[in-house]
């Protein structure tokens, strides 16, 4: 397949929205992603043998190549790739402003397609990864396993998911920080129209609990543009309000308020140790999953 | 304010302002409904600008209304009157008062030429521009009514005429009278525009008679309300002067230091330092020869007064004249004040004392002694006491006045010589006292008594006294007690006088409450001889308190002067330009013409009148300050008299402090008024003023500056 040279093609998410099924995005996303890396993203302990190093003092001596010793007359210690024990919880937003979507892909879409790969990723590595899903309320909560027949349950939710209800992000993270009992790495993928600081206060929440929290703020290029001219009465897909307004009047205050909306949400999580990582839906995946392996390589 | 037309009928394309209103209306697009996940952000944006938006959109039909309207009211040709029009505006004639300000303020020179100049040019200049159907007449504004033309005219060339005739004054400023003429000729016009054009310096010291004296109202409710009122001001914001207002001179006496003081005032807010104040004096007939005699240098605060001493010695006795000068400023008229001066020898009173006492206090002439020269020795009247026996051997020569107080009775050797001092000129006054032998007095001194004595009254010691009644009399001594403000002689008490049967040759001058008289004059048929005064009281306390009332000083001078036939300066009064002065004459006395020169030489012969029994000539035209010479022309002589004219710096001419405009315009503000102090643009003001401005141009430039402003906001809007 002429696809298959190209890695960029497997991320785009216009292409991710022809595949048929989710498993096969999260495939494409993550083979392609790999294939383009000069080195294996995974590291860590486990079975597998990964290199020697010599004795100290202090180490087991369990661990001590006796093979090597009794060739090179030195003692050196024998190193394993970690069996992974990281809980990953991947948390999407699917109100109903998740839907909107202007390029052939809604913020939705594009969040499932993200969450699938972070799964297909996290799997692979033999983390265990859960699935929660929002509205008003909490949807659905797959608790996370590390077993490869997860993914097909994380994925099946995925096709399912459908928008709608209004956001509630503060108050469904603190019903979630009830679920979540064990130290993990938190996903939040949303668009985050919500109250910045109620919602910066849930999160910190669960750096509270010892959670390492990666957000990936989705919204589409016509939210940040406003590309619409002449006079449009705009329909909240949420609360269902109008208002008359002239894009071309409003565009560059719009683009102001909401550049101020964004790096609120981004000094506040910086500040409070929360990777944030924005990502507009014309972007690439690799990007995302840039991200994750940054912040996992740094749990060791 | 009003506007008329010249093309009315455009004004029914002023529908047509609503055009951009409907475009606006026509073009306006449906909004189209679109989803959108958050309208929260849209929201916030909107309310900080969809506002000001909104303000600017109607900003910019406003601009392009504003176009469609002056562009309508360019075609209808609008005309702008700042004051009321009436009948048919511009076509309408106008009938005009010029009323030019010609008071010696108006001398003042700013520039090279003084305000009148100034102001008759611009009357010349605004006069030339008034249409062929306009009438106007001419008049001047000072305190003498003075009415060049006082009709309405078409013909310019009067007015012209009259216009370059007019002379600066030395007059004040009385703007009422000029305003109840202009009245007076504008009621008889039939023209509906009815003007008053004013021009001067709009000083307020010519306001005063209307703001203090409150003929405003009435002036304005008796005229038509419709006159219209154009004051032109002439003058700079408030304008500094210094003025000479005021000379008080002692009485000339021959080789004795004579005081002149002079009073300056600084009309300015500036404090004046070093200011030179000289006189200049001479012979009244060497007038033109004026001598510096003295300088010196005063320094007054900001609108204030200072004053000034001098002292001179006059060496000759006559009439003299003088000036009081300082250094001449923007406004001269008013820096020089005329005096005269006339010198006399010193009056030599012999007080012969009747009863002298013990100590000096004691005697009988103590206290007339002190009435005669209350201040010093260098009076004008010198005194010496003398005793009865002293009398006998005394040079009467020597004196011109001889007073006996108390005096019991002479001898016939000293009647004698009394009689012919009195004979000779010399003047007698006689005191009583207790000591007076009245059988003595009727039969030795007839002659002198101006009747007979009966004897002291009351004979007992009375507690009550008695009152000199009111003087009503105009007799030379009593000159200073008549009117309000005149010594009050019924203040004195008296307890004892001589009681006297007055003859028929005899005048009682003043009397008791009683009807008995207290001071009467002894005529003497003589044609040389001496006036004799009779006193029936005493000259010190012993009969009456009046030695310790200030009026005794005035009443001894004045009879002391009397007798002596010195003049009256009692009678003096100051003269200003403006006034009138009147002389009187009894048939006996009567000049046949009276001739009047004045400080620049021109003369005019005055006829006596008969008003009733007295003969009299009234003279008004004090026109310009200086010395004035009456000649009195009589059969066998000529007598002369000298008046010193001043200005009326009383009268606030010389303070240029300039009335407010706005309460100039409250003054007449039952009358349209303008006030123009623009001289640059005097004559298309002053025409735009009377017939009206045409404001196309002005349209025209307005109406470009918008098309400039609207396409610039709808570039910007564009682009935004």
């Amino acid at each position: 397949m002429e696809k298959k040279d190209n890695k960029q093609n497997y991320l785009d998410p216009l292409v991710l929205a022809k595949l048929s099924s989710m498993l096969l995005r999260a495939r494409f996303v993550v083979e392609g992603f790999i294939a383009g890396l000069h080195q294996s993203p995974f590291r860590g302990f486990s079975l597998e043998f990964a290199q020697h190093r010599p004795y100290s003092v202090g180490d087991e001596l369990k661990y001590l190549d006796w093979k090597v010793y009794a060739r090179s007359d030195r003692f050196y210690i024998r190193q394993y790739r970690e069996e992974t024990n990281l809980k990953g919880y991947i948390i999407l937003d699917a109100s109903a402003s998740m839907g909107y979507g202007t390029r052939g892909i809604s913020k939705l879409q594009y969040g499932c397609y993200l969450a699938s790969s972070l799964a297909y990723l996290m799997l692979r590595q033999q983390d265990s990864v859960g699935l929660g899903t929002f509205s008003s309320k909490i949807n659905t909560y797959i608790p996370p396993r590390a077993n490869r027949g997860h993914l097909s349950v994380i994925l099946e939710e995925l096709e399912q998911i459908t928008p709608q209800g209004e956001t509630d992000i503060s108050n469904i993270l603190q019903d979630l920080g009830q679920h979540i009992k064990k130290r993990g790495l938190v996903i939040f993928i949303s668009d985050l129209f919500d109250d910045a600081d109620r919602v910066i206060k849930a999160l910190k929440y669960f750096r509270y609990r010892k959670n390492e929290v990666i957000v990936f703020h989705l919204l589409d290029p016509a939210e940040m543009e406003l590309p619409f001219s002449d006079l449009v009465l705009f329909e909240d897909m949420e609360k269902k309000t109008e208002i008359i307004s002239q894009p071309d009047i409003i565009r560059s205050q719009y683009k102001k308020i909401l550049a101020d909306f964004i790096e609120k949400y981004k000094l506040s999580c910086q500040e409070s140790g929360i990777d944030y990582c924005f990502m507009d839906t014309s972007v690439p995946l690799d990007k995302a999953l840039g991200a994750y392996l940054a912040k996992r390589e740094m749990l060791g | 304010m009003n506007i008329n037309f010249i093309n009315p009928l455009f004004l029914f394309g002023l529908p047509l302002v609503s055009i951009p209103v409907i475009i606006h209306l026509l073009t306006k697009k449906k909004a189209r409904r679109l989803p959108f996940s958050e309208i929260k952000f849209i929201q916030l944006a909107s309310i900080k600008v969809v506002r000001r938006h909104k303000l600017k959109e109607l900003f910019l039909l406003l601009i392009r209304m504003l176009i469609v309207l002056i562009f309508i009211l360019f075609f209808a040709r609008p005309i702008f009157y700042a004051l009321p029009i009436f009948g048919q505006g511009a076509q309408e004639a106008t009938s005009i008062i010029f009323i030019l300000d010609n008071s010696y303020s108006m001398g003042y020179r700013e520039y090279e030429d003084s305000y009148f100049a100034t102001a008759k040019k611009i009357l010349k200049d605004l006069v030339t521009k008034l249409d062929k159907k306009d009438k106007a007449a001419f008049l001047l504004m000072n305190s003498k009514v003075e009415n060049p033309v006082s009709y309405l005219t078409i013909d310019k060339q009067i007015l012209l005429g009259e216009i370059e005739k007019c002379n600066l004054s030395s007059h004040s400023t009385d703007i009422y009278k000029a305003l109840t003429k202009a009245y007076a000729i504008l009621s008889d016009s039939i023209a509906s525009n009815k003007q008053i054009v004013i021009i001067g310096d709009l000083a307020l010291h010519g306001y005063r008679n209307i703001t203090e004296l409150g003929v405003s109202e009435d002036l304005i409710k008796e005229f038509d309300k419709n006159v219209k009122f154009i004051f032109i001001d002439i003058a700079k914001k408030n304008p500094l002067n210094t003025s000479v207002s005021n000379v008080v001179i002692d009485e000339g006496v021959i080789n004795q230091p004579v005081k002149i003081s002079a009073t300056v005032e600084n009309h300015s807010n500036k404090k004046l330092k070093n200011l030179p104040v000289s006189i200049y004096i001479n012979e009244v007939n060497k007038k033109q020869n004026l001598k510096r005699v003295a300088q010196s240098f005063v320094s007054i605060n900001k609108n204030a007064s200072g004053n000034k001493e001098f002292f001179y010695n006059f060496t000759k006795t006559g009439i003299y004249s003088g000036t009081v000068n300082i250094k001449p400023d923007k406004l001269s008229i008013d820096d020089k004040f005329y005096f005269k001066v006339p010198v006399e020898e010193k009056i030599n009173v012999l007080l012969v004392d009747g009863a002298p006492g013990v100590s000096f206090y004691n005697n009988e002439t103590y206290y007339i002694k002190l009435a005669l020269n209350p201040i010093s020795h260098t009076g004008s009247i010198g005194s010496r006491i003398a005793t009865i026996k002293e009398l006998e051997t005394e040079d009467l020569e020597d004196f011109s006045v001889i007073i006996l107080c108390n005096v019991k009775s002479l001898k016939t050797r000293v009647v004698n010589k009394l009689y012919q001092f009195s004979g000779n000129g010399g003047g007698v006054i006689f005191f009583c006292g207790d000591n007076i032998d009245s059988k003595a007095y009727n039969s030795q001194l007839n002659r002198f008594i101006p009747g007979k004595l009966i004897g002291i009254k009351p004979e007992k010691n009375s507690i009550a006294p008695i009152k000199v009644t009111d003087t009503e009399s105009v007799h030379t001594v009593l000159r200073p007690f008549v009117g309000p403000k005149g010594g009050k002689l019924e203040k004195a008490n008296f307890y004892k006088y001589v009681a006297l049967k007055p003859d028929l040759k005899s005048s009682v001058l003043l009397k008791f409450s009683n009807g008995d008289p207290y001071l009467i004059e002894q005529k003497i048929q003589t044609k040389n001889g001496g006036r004799i005064l009779f006193f029936t009281s005493s000259c010190d306390k012993d009969w009456n308190n009046l030695p310790a009332k200030p009026v005794y000083v005035a009443l001894v001078q004045q009879a002391v002067r009397y007798v002596s036939k010195r003049p009256d300066i009692s009678k003096e009064k100051k003269i200003f330009v403006g006034s009138k002065i009147r002389r009187e004459f009894s048939s006996t006395k009567l000049p046949d013409s009276v001739k009047i020169i004045n400080p620049e030489e021109k003369s005019v012969v005055v006829k006596p009148v008969q008003d009733k029994d007295i003969y009299k000539i009234d003279f008004e035209q004090l026109d310009i300050p200086g010395i004035y010479e009456i000649i009195y022309n009589y059969k066998n002589k000529t007598q002369k008299e000298y008046l010193s004219v001043n200005l009326d710096i009383a009268s606030g001419e010389s303070n240029l402090t300039k009335i407010d405009h706005k309460k100039l315009k409250k003054l007449f503000s039952q009358s349209p008024v303008v006030i123009v102090d623009d001289l640059d643009n005097l004559d298309e003001e002053f025409l735009s003023l009377l017939k009206g401005k045409e404001l196309s141009k002005s349209l025209l430039l307005f109406l470009v500056s918008l098309l400039m402003l609207e396409g610039y906001v709808a570039n910007r809007r564009r682009k935004s």
